[in-house]
This record gives structure tokens, sequence and C-alpha cells, in this order.
């Protein structure tokens, strides 16, 4: 099959998923003790308008599944209601967050590939040799550090100390100013050096693995140079591999978003989401977890169309 | 002189459990256009050969020692153009050298008079003493391989005049004049052809790489001539099958499509490293008979290296059997079933099970194959011969002439020779196996398709071949009137 | 050699004169093979002779016996555990001391409410350590037997909980544990609860796996057809081959969890602050930091490096220790 019919036939294979996502989502506001509104009421002072507003709003008084339902109508059309702490549009309020996550989020994602790639390229090369092990002892730190934690001597280090980076966000600089992307940078190297850790030993074993194997020799044999060989042939089959990895970073990068952020004082979604979650600001809670599940799903779909566009054999 | 020749090759492999003996002392000689067999177990060392031709040996392995001289036009006059610095006389070498000198600093060298001449008496004697005494001369030291060790040439002279002759010693040629052979003046063909093919690129591509690679076309003219060379081997509605990629391809359609790429550039030799081993047996006959109608069309030498003796009966000119690391025995391919002179050889072909047969076991060769770590004293084959004596552990056999026990001559082409101290006098009992011909020549055949043929219902020929034309039958092997 | 052609046979090489002659010489090769042993033995054996991975399992041992024996243990009013490394009260506030820098008297520094670092590293192991071992063992108690359900009984119970594990893993594991302590509130067991939710998708597919691939398996189909129950061959087949890739996952969990864990703390979401787990005593040092008060941020984080780090290098060894082959692919955690 070509390559459209089996993106079609993904896609049809996320709908479900996509729906049971936004079930779970959904199912959060009947796990609490008590409402949704009861919830909030808790720890906020809402007038009474505003109570009555939101119970028509979670339409409390309906069947479960009418509920669902109905909720599900105003998801899609992005109607989340109002936050209860800024009596912003949710959605707004959202939307306003979302540039600076997407693009601690990219610089992430650059840096780990930056890292990751070269080094996992020659560190399967020169299997064996300093190299290799270096980029082994890296990886295992990688993985090992809080991230949280190695943010917080980053801080330590190149702004308390050093003064090289902005402690705090700059207020008035548009997103893709060169002020915003520097204080960017350090969260983003904070989050991207963990990830590039995994992505590194994946490149290197995918390539040590496909070094092994017969075309290698057999180009070899054509009497082709070296660095073809490497670059055109196995780079290329290895990269399957990786490619389809880095796109479910995402979903840990976005992790890493969350924690970050609040390390760095970042204004982003993540920080958004936990003072919600600090304030029972449900509504906001809701609607950016269902956010970040619907783009998880799609990042999937991605990385699984990125794999058979690399790799002929999966959609013939 | 030969096409190529190969002169006392030892290759290691240093492992963690230690020296891995893989090739010793291995000689032969490939003509222009002849087809030359090399067969033997797992383990007797014919891959690591191959490879090492191409000098696509990879670490832990190395080639240790020996001479790889490879006669091919083309590529000496190019080379000779593209490597000035590279080119030496033999003639101006023996001028201007003596033996004494040249055997003294392989003495530096902690080389061993063993190494020199292939004979073990003379393991402790150092080159010095060898020279001194007249038993080796600059020849010896040269073809040895030990030219550069010597001082003779220097590390990388590998174009080489001699005489009247030229060749490239490969073992001395640099990376990028290797790489400029591999592909182009030889080439592989690979075992398993589905892993042979990079998944992600098109058949066609990988026919016209090399093509664009070697011959400098440009890419209309190398698809074009990649989709001739798929029509060439057999492949059908080639234009249209030049973008699929290999996983779309029949296990013998890629096994086609990996010849054509060796065949690309017109190789002068082809090395086969057991390419049938993996296909079913039709498909087996088809790869088989395809090798053979291309090697007559273009005039290519193949290297056939397989375990299969139906295989070498069936396409093969002269054939080699290695055991151990080394060759038992060489001899053209009728000499070698007819009149097999080692006992190893005889074991193997009488292993194979015929139907008719009267034994109730299947008969084997007892024992296996020696780890190529720890060899046997003396002759490697010893302790699974049946005619072995106390004679065979403590000497060597030497590879001789059958007929009269002397050293090869490396002039004479279509000696047969073997490694056995039966044909060097030295043993007392006799190798008293023969061979019992019946019926009719299987090999003997009017044409291919028509008329009757040779009964053979299903036994198992010495022949690999046509299965697919058979004609009627008769169980004593005799003709049937039509 | 005869002119005559036709098909061959050899006769007169008799191979039983090898069997029965004795050996000409003394030679015999001495690279033998031993006898065969279990496969937990080798793997053992493998693990043993990888010294990053004993350092590390030295380390965690280590660990766990500062955190035992850090402060006494009392279960239902009798002391268990007597001993107290740990030289002072993790909890006492004691102003006077306040965020003092680190000395012979107190090995890491105080923090703001005077209370000795040192000994609450040590005691806030118990929290960490306790926390990965029993979440990871909850995951795998809950993830085992559903993918082995779904990969047994197939059908729509397989599609249903492998979809359930495909939208579950769409939540970045952080955020969904973020979304169920807002809702089921702060707290010990509710963050292992949370923790459990998100951890047990990986073994849930790894046995689903197993169970498919030995379902088609031939051996299965031999043992069927002399009559052994589905039931049984299955498990008795596939549970113990399938324990090594679980056991391996989830020795990698520990950390994965355990930085999950401390990342909660951190964000104040955990436990709450005054107890000495590792990521709360993180929550409030970004204040600090700009103080320049280094050792309050240094010390917990470096205790939770050291543990994850041990874990990781312990992971790694057991996975080398049942596949040599496989390429260490880096320590992938347990969760992403």
């Amino acid at each position: 099959m070509s390559l459209r019919r089996y993106v079609a036939k993904r896609l049809l294979v996320t709908i479900p998923v996509l729906l049971i996502v936004t079930l779970v989502t959904f199912m959060m506001s009947h796990l609490l003790p008590g409402d949704p509104v009861a919830y909030m009421t808790q720890f906020s002072e809402i007038d009474d308008e505003t109570v009555q507003q939101l119970r028509a709003q979670y339409n409390l008084n309906e069947p479960i599944w009418k509920q669902y339902v109905l909720w599900l109508g105003d998801a899609i059309q992005l109607e989340f209601g109002q936050s209860i702490i800024s009596e912003r549009n949710v959605t707004e309020e959202i939307l306003s967050r979302l540039p600076y996550t997407v693009l601690l989020g990219v610089m992430s994602l650059g840096v780990a590939l930056i890292i990751s790639i070269p080094t996992g390229i020659i560190a399967a090369y020169k299997k064996g040799e300093l190299a290799d092990e270096v980029s082994r002892v890296f990886a295992l730190l990688g993985v090992s550090l809080p991230n949280f934690w190695l943010g917080l001597i980053l801080i330590l280090i190149f702004s308390v100390r050093l003064g090289l980076f902005p402690v705090l966000p700059p207020t008035s600089y548009p997103l893709l100013s060169y002020n915003m992307i520097m204080f960017t940078l350090l969260p983003a190297v904070t989050i991207g050096t963990a990830s590039s850790a995994l992505l590194m030993r994946l490149m290197r074993s995918s390539m040590v693995e496909e070094l092994n194997k017969d075309y290698v020799t057999m180009a070899r044999a054509k009497g082709l140079p070296e660095r073809t060989v490497v670059i055109k042939h196995v780079v290329r089959n290895s990269m399957i591999a990786v490619v389809t990895v880095a796109a479910l970073q995402i979903a840990f990068i976005v992790n890493g978003a969350v924690v970050i952020e609040q390390v760095f004082s970042y204004p982003g979604i993540g920080r958004l989401l936990l003072n919600a979650v600090s304030q029972r600001d449900f509504p906001i809670i809701q609607a950016t977890v269902l956010m970040i599940g619907v783009t998880i799903v799609f990042a999937n779909l991605v990385a699984d169309i990125a794999y058979a566009w690399l790799d002929p054999r999966i959609r013939y | 002189m030969a096409l190529i020749e190969v002169e006392d090759l030892n290759v290691r492999f240093y492992t963690e459990d230690g020296v891995v003996k893989a090739v010793n002392d291995l000689s032969y000689q490939i003509e222009a256009g002849e087809t030359f067999g090399v067969v033997g177990e797992s383990g007797a060392g014919k891959s690591v050969t191959s490879l090492s031709l191409m000098r696509l040996l990879e670490y832990p392995g190395r080639i240790e020692s020996g001479s790889i001289r490879f006669r091919d036009d083309d590529a000496l006059d190019r080379f000779e153009s593209e490597y000035p610095d590279n080119v030496v006389d033999l003639d101006a070498v023996r001028a201007n050298h003596d033996v004494e000198t040249a055997a003294a600093r392989l003495d530096d060298r902690d080389v061993s008079g063993v190494q020199l001449t292939g004979d073990d008496r003379y393991e402790d004697v150092p080159p010095s003493e060898l020279a001194a005494e007249g038993v080796i001369d600059l020849d010896d030291i040269l073809d040895g391989g030990f030219g550069a060790d010597a001082g003779l040439v220097a590390e990388d002279d590998f174009v080489v005049h001699d005489g009247d002759r030229r060749y490239l010693e490969l073992l001395r040629a640099p990376d990028d004049a290797m790489r400029k052979l591999r592909g182009n003046r030889i080439a592989m063909v690979f075992q398993d052809a589905e892993t042979a093919l990079n998944p992600v690129y098109s058949v066609g591509e990988q026919v016209a790489e090399a093509i664009r690679h070697h011959l400098d076309y440009d890419e209309e003219a190398a698809r074009e001539r990649a989709i001739e060379m798929l029509e060439t081997v057999g492949i059908p509605d080639a234009e249209e099958r030049y973008s699929d990629y290999p996983h779309q391809f029949s296990g013998g359609m890629q096994q086609r499509a990996v010849i054509a790429i060796a065949l690309s550039c017109d190789p002068d030799l082809l090395i086969c490293a057991e390419p049938t081993t993996a296909l079913d047996v039709t498909i087996e006959a088809q790869i088989l008979e395809l090798l053979k109608d291309l090697a007559d069309e273009f005039d290519t030498a193949i290297q056939m290296i397989t375990h299969d003796l139906g295989v070498i009966a069936d396409i093969c000119d002269r054939v080699m059997v290695m055991y151990a690391g080394s060759a038992v025995e060489t001899a053209p391919v009728e000499d070698l079933y007819y009149d097999p002179k080692h006992p190893y050889t005889a074991g193997l072909m009488g292993s194979i099970p015929r139907i008719g047969d009267e034994r109730e076991r299947l008969q084997t060769i007892p024992g296996t194959m020696p780890d190529l770590i720890e060899l046997p004293p003396g002759c490697d084959f010893h302790p699974r011969c049946p005619y072995a004596e106390d004679a065979c552990v403590h000497n060597e056999p030497p590879l001789v002439d059958a007929e009269t026990g002397e050293a090869p001559d490396p002039a004479a082409h279509d000696q047969h020779v073997a490694a056995c101290l039966e044909y060097t006098g030295d043993l007392t009992g006799d190798l008293d196996f023969e061979v019992e011909i019946s019926g009719a020549d299987p090999r003997e055949r009017p044409d291919r398709g028509t008329g009757p043929e040779e009964a053979d219902p299903a036994g198992i020929d010495t022949d690999g071949g046509d299965r697919s034309e058979r004609g009627a039958r008769d169980r004593n092997g005799g003709e049937l009137d039509e | 050699m005869s002119q005559e052609r036709g098909r061959i046979r050899i006769t007169g090489y008799d191979t039983q004169t090898v069997d029965e002659r004795e050996d000409l010489s003394d030679w015999e090769p001495e690279l033998q093979s031993e006898e065969a042993k279990g496969r937990m033995y080798y793997a053992w054996q493998r693990f043993k002779g990888n010294r990053a991975a004993v350092f590390g399992l030295t380390v965690i041992l280590l660990m766990t016996l500062l955190a035992i024996f850090a402060r006494p243990i009392e279960i239902a009013g009798t002391t268990v555990q007597p001993f107290s490394i740990a030289p002072y009260s993790p909890s006492t506030h004691r102003y006077d001391v306040a965020t003092q820098a680190p000395s012979a008297k107190y090995l890491f520094g105080t923090d703001w409410a005077g209370r000795d670092i040192f000994s609450r590293v040590l005691f806030g192991g118990r929290w960490s350590l306790s926390i990965g071992f029993i979440a990871v063992g909850l995951a795998v108690f809950v993830g085992v037997p559903l993918g082995a359900v779904a990969g047994y009984y197939g059908g729509w119970i397989d599609e249903a909980i492998m979809r359930l594990v495909d939208a579950l893993y769409a939540f970045p594991f952080l955020v969904l544990a973020i979304a169920i302590v807002a809702i089921v509130g702060k707290g010990y067991w509710n963050m292992i609860a949370a923790l459990v939710v998100v951890g047990w998708l990986p073994y849930a597919r790894i046995i689903r796996g197993e169970i498919l691939s030995v379902k088609e398996n031939e051996y299965v189909t031999a043992a069927k057809a002399l009559g052994a129950r589905d039931r049984a061959v299955i498990f008795r087949h596939i549970v113990p081959n399938a324990m090594a890739p679980v056991i391996v996952q989830a020795t990698l969990s520990i950390g994965s969890v355990v930085l999950a864990a401390a990342s909660l703390g951190f964000l104040g979401l955990g436990l709450p602050p005054s107890s000495a787990e590792w990521g709360s005593m993180l929550s409030n040092s970004q204040q600090t930091l700009h103080r320049g008060q280094w050792w309050i941020t240094l010390f917990p984080g470096l205790a939770i490096f050291a543990f994850v780090m041990a874990i990781n290098l312990v992971g790694d060894g057991v996975r080398e220790a049942f596949d040599p082959q496989s390429e260490s692919g880096g320590t992938e955690g347990g969760f992403r």
C-alpha cells in the first residue's frame, strides 16, 4: 500500500485512542470527591452567580453520558469556560502561554538532536574505544540526574555565580527575540541533555547493529568510499529507530517542561498547570491535560508516519 | 601468468579465547575465465579466504603474511599512471640486492624459516642461515610476501614488473587503490541476498550506484545500464522493477539482483560466497545456470565457494578442497571426482547418500573439524583419518603433486596435488579406498532438454544440475528407446 | 585414473577404524564445553563479572542500610531497630543554627529551620527507596496479570486493554501523576497510587508480547498435540521466559520512579515539606539559591542522583546478564 493509504489507516486507528483520551480527561471531573464545583469552591471564594454558571456549564444535572457528550462538543470548539483565578477564558489563557512552551520544546529537541546524533554515530563507529566509553558514561549521567536538580545547579553556576544568563523572565520581550531565546537556552539545555542521553545510546546501538549487517560488507565490496558507506547506507537505516523515538521524546519533553518551567519560572503551560493545581482551578487543569494528551497522540501518529516513510518495508 | 595467484596466505584472528589460525599457508591460482571451486566444511576457512582477496577482513582478523598477485591489464595501465611512485621492477630489485642482506633484515624482524619455506624442519632456523646455505633466494622472499620486510621493495610498491609479467600485489596496495578494484575488477556475490541488499534503497539504485562510482556514468546512463544488467540476469520487466525495493523480490530474484550488481562493471574475477546455500533446489539450479552463462559470455573468472559437492561438479573447472584453513587437495574437477587423492576428499564423497546403497547407516567422517585455535600436531586431519599412522602425527604433509611427490610446479596448470604423506612416500600403509563407477556419465548430455536423459530417479547426483528437464527413465541407468 | 565416466561411489573407506583404534597422540582439544547449567546461574555469573553493576548493587545496599539504621524504627510500640546513624533528629527545628554552611558539626549544613541536612538526607532515604520499590512492585503486580489476560484471551478484551494502554501512554506520566494528585490529594500512598497507575503499562505490553509470540510458537502446538491443556502449557512455558524482560524493565523502572517521586516532591505535590523526602527538601531551595546557600540544593540532589545512578547500573547489569548480545541501548528508564 502506498504511503497515503498507510496514513489514512493510522488516522483511523488514532480516533478511538483520541476518544479514550478525552474520556479519561472527562473522568477526571468524576473522580473528584464531590463534584467539580465543590472542588473548586473549597479553596477559593466564588460568588453564587459564578457557582450557578459553573453548574450549568458542567451540566451536573444530566446523566453522565450526556455530560460527556456535551463536554466533548464544547471541547472540540475549544470552549472550556473560564479560569477561576484569572477569570479569563481558559482557551485564551492556554493559548497565551502555549507559544513559550513550544519554543522551549523545540529548543530542547534541537539541543537533544545536536548532541545525540553525532556522538551516537561516533560512539558506534569507534565502538569499544575511549569515545564510546565516554559517551556511555555521559548517557548514564543524563538519565540518572534529576533534571530539576540539574536546572537548579545550572542556575547556581551560570546565573548566580557567573551571571551569564538572566534569572528572571523578560516580561516585555516578544517570543522570538534574542533576550527570550537566551532566557530559554538554559532550561532547554536542562531538558535537552536528559533527552539526548537516551537518543545517543539509541543512535549508537542502532548503528552498531546496522554496521554488522551484510549490506554494509556488500557496499564496501562495491568499492564505495567509507564515507558513502556510512552516511548513505548505514545512517539512513539507523535513523529509522532514532526518528521514531525522537518523535516520542515529545512526551518526555513535556514532562520535563512541567518541572523545568517551575525551576526557571518560565511562563509556559507547565507553570500554568501547576498553578492551577495548587489553586484548584479545575477548568484549566482539565483543559491543559486534555490538550497535552491530544498533542502526544498526534506526535505518536507523526512518529508512525515518519517510520513508514523511512522504511519501505512497512508500507509495501 | 594466471589471473590471480595466492601464495602462502596466512590469516589470523586475535580473539579472547586465543589466536585462531583461520588460513594457513594457502596457495592457489585462478586462470582468466576459469571457474574455480573452493569446497570444505563450515569453519574450513573458505569465506575468510574470499574476504582476504578483497581485503575486506575486519578486526580481529588480520592477514599475517603471504602474497596475492592480480593480473588485470586495465587496472595495471590505470594504476601505472595514477600511482607512478608505487611501481617497482623486480629485475632491478634482483640486480641491486643480495639475498644475504635481505635475509639478515628478516632476522631482525623475527621472521622464522618455516614462514619462508613452509617446511617445518626450518622452524628455528633464521633466514640468514637459509640464505647462506642456498635454501632460499630472493624470489622466495618476494613471493612469500616478505619483500617489504626485507627492504627489497617499499611497503606500498604494489604495481610490479617482473620480466615480462606485470601484476598488482594486493597485500601492499593502499586502501584507495583497493577500492578502485572492488566492485570494478573483482566483485563478490553474497550468500544471503536479502541481507546483502540495503532495504531502504531500490534495487535499481543499488545496481546503478556501482556503475556511477566506477564507470563514471551520469545518472541517466547508469540507470539504463542498470536496467540492462537486470535484464541480463533474467529479471522480467526490468524497467519497472528498477524502482522496487529488495523485499518485494523473491529469494531467487534477489540473488539475481546481487549478481547484477556484481557484474555491473564487468569484473575479471567474481567471488561467489556460497551463493545458492540459502535457495531451494530449483532456484539453485537456475542461478548456477545463470552464472555459467554469464561467465562464458563475459569471460569472467569465478571463485565458487561452497560446501556442496553437487554445485562443484556442476559448474567448476578446477577445485580446491580445504580443511582447517589449509588446502588438502587441488585438481581439475573430473580428476577430483573420479580419482580423489586425499582421504578427506574421499570421506566427503563417501558421505553422500545413494539410493540403492545397502548400508544401514549414513556414513559420515567421524569426529568434527578441529577448533582453529588448537590444531592437531602433524597432519590436521589425522585424528579423523582411517589411514593415519604414527608418521602423520609428527609430520605435516606438504601439498605435493600426487603423481611425482614433488612440490607443485607453479607454471603447470592442471596438476593434481594433495597434502598426504602417501604422496611423499612416507606412508607405510596404503590408501585403499576406491572409486566405483557405474552407469553412464551423468555429465554427458546430448542437448539440454532433448532426447532421453540419464536415469536418476530420486538419487542424489554429484552434479547439481538441471532437474527441470528430465526425459524418460530407466532404473538401471540405460537409455530408453524412444 | 580410469577413462570410464559415470556415477561414482566410494568403497573401502572404513571409518570404523577411526573409532576403534587407540589415539595416535595425546592431543586433545582443550576448549571443551562444560555441563550446561540453568539460565539463572549463567545470568548471575555474568552479573557478578560486571564490575559496574556490582558497584551499583553495593551502593544500593549501602543506602538501604543507611536508611534503615538512620533512626530507630518502632513497630507497635516495640523498638525493632535501635540504631541511629543520623547524628540529629531530622525534624527538630532549631532556629539558632539555621542556614549554616557545612561544618564539622553539621556535615551537610543546616536548612532554614535549623535542621541538620545530613541527618535528613540519611533519613529521607526511607521515603525514596520505599516509594521506588513499592511503586514498581505494585505496578508489576497490576501490569503482568492485565497483560497476560490480554494476550491469552485475545479478542475484544485484548483490544480494550491495549487501547487503554495506548491512551494512558499518551499522557506524559508526570502530567498524569499531577492530575491524579490534584484529584486525590497529596500523601505517601496517593503518590504511590499515581505512580502505579502510570507505571503498569510497560509490563502489560511485555507480557502480552511474550504470550502472543509463544502462542505462535511450535512447541506450544507440539505440547497441545500431546494433549496438554492451553492454560497449563502457556503458564508453565511462558512465565519463566517472560520474567526476564519483566525483571529488567522493573529494575530500570525503579530509577525513573524515584526520579518521578522526587519531581513530585519538588513540585510540592508529594510528601509535606517537613518530611525528609529528598525531592521535597529541594522544593524550597530555589529561593536559597539566589542567596548563595548551595548546600541546601546540592546534597539532597546528590543523594537522588547517587541512588538513581546506582540502580541504573544494576539495571543495565541485569539486562546484560540475561541477554549478553544486546547492545546496551542505554538506560531507557522505566516509563518513557
